[in-house]
């Protein structure tokens, strides 16, 4: 079950250009998703620089560097992969 | 034969408790007597701190707005006697998480014990909210009959599917 404060609930009337609207509906199509799932992200992340999905590959190259580095200089590796969580936000 | 069993999770509370204690019990040197950790590798998510693994996954979970439902998915692989090195578990381990890693935030671990005639098993966690699309990974039969299936191609071995709650044995 979700929580109660992630349940969306709440419905509102929004006007917006065709050129928005086009873009909601082509992100939606080419995730999978439907385009409220897109039009809340959007609102809930407006910069939307920072995803999970260019986080996840970030992570794959700083565990790959953490490993290697380990090899040589533990106590390096244990600073650089502790950086790199700290660039966990969005 | 391979053994898969698949961990379901129903209720997750607060969204710790299982979530976790499934993340910190991956990172034991010796998670049970007689039981030693051989390897802890990811995708997507640091296998390098607990809390860190924890964090990242709570944080996807968090950007799509889906930290109350099912936090987890858990298998468990317990490979037969034929698996008799660590070379052998951690490759079959690493191919069964990738499998994941297209869509999903997945640690995973080899375990060494010997358990009536396995001598391997691995623990996968896999976040259930996809890091592309916030959509959950939908467990059913279907899907853990999937992945029995291509644990038996990867491995040549038939691969028995089995569901249980955290607690049972």
């Amino acid at each position: 079950m979700r929580k109660k404060e992630d349940l969306k609930t709440v419905r509102k009337t929004v006007l917006m250009t065709e050129e928005t609207a086009n873009s909601i509906d082509r992100e939606a199509e080419e995730r999978g998703i439907k385009a409220n799932s897109v039009m809340n992200e959007r609102l809930d992340h407006p910069e939307r620089d920072n995803t999970p999905a260019k986080m996840v590959e970030f992570q794959n190259f700083a565990n790959e560097a953490v490993h290697l580095l380990a090899q040589h200089s533990p106590d390096e590796a244990k600073y650089l992969e502790t950086r790199a969580n700290k660039l966990w936000s969005f | 034969m391979v053994i898969l069993t698949q961990k379901r999770i129903t209720d997750n509370g607060d969204g710790k408790g299982y979530f976790r204690n499934c993340i910190d019990y991956l990172y034991k040197e010796k998670p049970e007597p007689g039981e030693e950790l051989v390897l802890i590798r990811s995708f997507g998510v640091s296998c390098y701190h607990p809390k860190h693994t924890y964090d990242q996954m709570l944080a996807v979970k968090k950007y799509f707005g889906k930290t109350g439902d099912n936090p987890v998915m858990h298998f468990v692989v317990s490979f037969d006697n034929s698996v008799q090195d660590a070379d052998k578990a951690c490759h079959y381990m690493y191919r069964i998480a990738l499998s994941f890693a297209e869509d999903y935030q997945v640690v995973y671990v080899v375990h060494k014990e010997d358990q009536d005639g396995s001598k391997y098993h691995g623990h996968i966690i896999v976040n259930t909210v996809n890091y592309k699309n916030g959509k959950l990974y939908h467990s059913g039969w279907k899907e853990l009959g999937d992945l029995a299936m291509y644990i038996h191609e990867i491995t040549g071995n038939y691969c028995k599917p089995i569901i249980k709650k955290p607690d049972e044995k």
